[in-house]
């Protein structure tokens, strides 16, 4: 009880080993203490997260490398910053105007295209500072930037002008495709039932996948992924030859039938006969996909 | 919903099923299986440079569907 109270208190004679217990101590209590402030990454970080994180760290590392200092008030003072910090976090998600308070506002330094002088004098911001963040996020020009804004962090925020914005698959009138969640079904030779749940998937199907790509037993698998566009990735503990690989066939062919539906449906709703008999071919098509694929995939379906 | 939009979403999948075709080629498949697949991938780019063709004329055509004179 003497050795644990010095320990706490401090004592000039301390050993090794209890500066061993400290450390031990003070990295569950500051791993409990980050969990409480939140999880963020660095970059996140505002000027207060940061100097709170120092403190922190300077209370902590005073208190670990002498063994005179006692070592219970930086546990008090470190759980008394946290403890504040975190009733302030929870304050600003009631009150958007207390959160402006204490994170501070984002200053919009560019609008429409022109530098705000005002802005950039209150974030104390320079013309050269922002040029480097500008050019950072590949705006090496003023004229191609529409918006930029700085953010509580500290970091700027680039919208560049339209024109000088990435072509994206919307604007080229590409489709997407469908989604799925990418989650893993077996991890280590076990079945991940509560994520196959999730993806609407059956135990069944998946061993049926398995099976098609010559997995007969669960053993063998390290991990099998469903990937977003509803193909089965198997990686097994055989490193040689490639990786597996299978399409989620019954969902193929749920893709196929619905577009039949889907094309007759188009048919029966429009009033142009060339675009009538267009769907109406479509619909056909694509029944005789679902049809031909369902004759091939006949044992590899549920 | 629109009629543009609903055959993009048509396009879409007609995409997504042209992906899973071509994975499934790219996979061992069976040989005997590689004809039914590569007829059917062929049926579904038709379809899907069709309907393209077709959604360039109902956005053509658009401020009349949107006046409900065309469907």
């Amino acid at each position: 009880m003497n050795y644990l109270e010095a320990v706490f208190n401090g004592n000039p004679n301390l050993g090794p080993f209890a500066l061993v217990l400290r450390g031990l101590l003070a990295y569950i209590v500051l791993n409990v203490l980050v969990r409480l402030m939140g999880q963020r990454e660095v970059q996140q970080l505002t000027a207060v997260d940061f100097v709170v994180g120092i403190t922190i760290g300077s209370i902590f590392a005073a208190a670990l490398a002498d063994p005179k200092t006692a070592f219970w008030p930086a546990i008090i003072a470190t759980s008394t910053i946290v403890g504040v910090k975190s009733l302030v976090a929870f304050l600003g998600l009631k009150n958007q105007r207390f959160a402006r308070l204490a994170s501070g506002e984002p200053i919009t330094l560019i609008k429409d295209g022109k530098v705000q002088e005002a802005a950039m004098r209150k974030g104390r911001v320079t013309m050269d500072s922002l040029m480097e963040q500008l050019r950072k996020r590949k705006a090496f020009n003023l004229a191609d930037v529409e918006f930029a804004v700085l953010e509580p962090s500290g970091s700027v925020t680039v919208m560049k002008k339209r024109e000088h914005q990435p072509v994206t698959k919307k604007d080229l009138h590409v489709g997407l495709g469908c989604s799925w969640y990418p989650a893993f079904l077996v991890k280590e030779g076990q079945i991940l039932h509560d994520n196959l749940r999730e993806v609407g998937l059956s135990e069944a199907w998946l061993q049926n996948q398995l099976g098609s790509m010559g997995v007969t037993d669960l053993d063998e698998v390290f991990v099998a992924q469903l990937s977003t566009t509803g193909s089965l990735y198997v990686d097994t503990y055989e490193d040689e030859g490639p990786m597996k690989k299978s399409i989620a066939k019954d969902l193929v062919l749920s893709k196929a039938q619905k577009l039949s539906g889907d094309f007759a449906l188009y048919a029966e709703g429009t009033y142009d006969p060339e675009a009538k008999a267009m769907y109406e071919r479509m619909s056909r098509q694509a029944r005789h996909v679902y049809t031909s694929l369902a004759h091939i995939w006949a044992d590899k379906v549920d | 919903m629109t009629v543009i939009k609903k055959l993009r979403k048509a396009l879409n999948t007609l995409e997504g099923l042209e992906a899973d075709l071509v994975s499934e080629l790219d996979i061992a498949t069976a040989e005997q299986d590689k004809p039914t697949i590569e007829s059917s991938l062929k049926q579904v780019r038709d379809m899907y440079s069709e309907l393209s063709r077709r959604i360039g004329e109902v956005e053509a055509a658009e401020p009349q569907y949107e006046r409900g004179q065309l469907r």
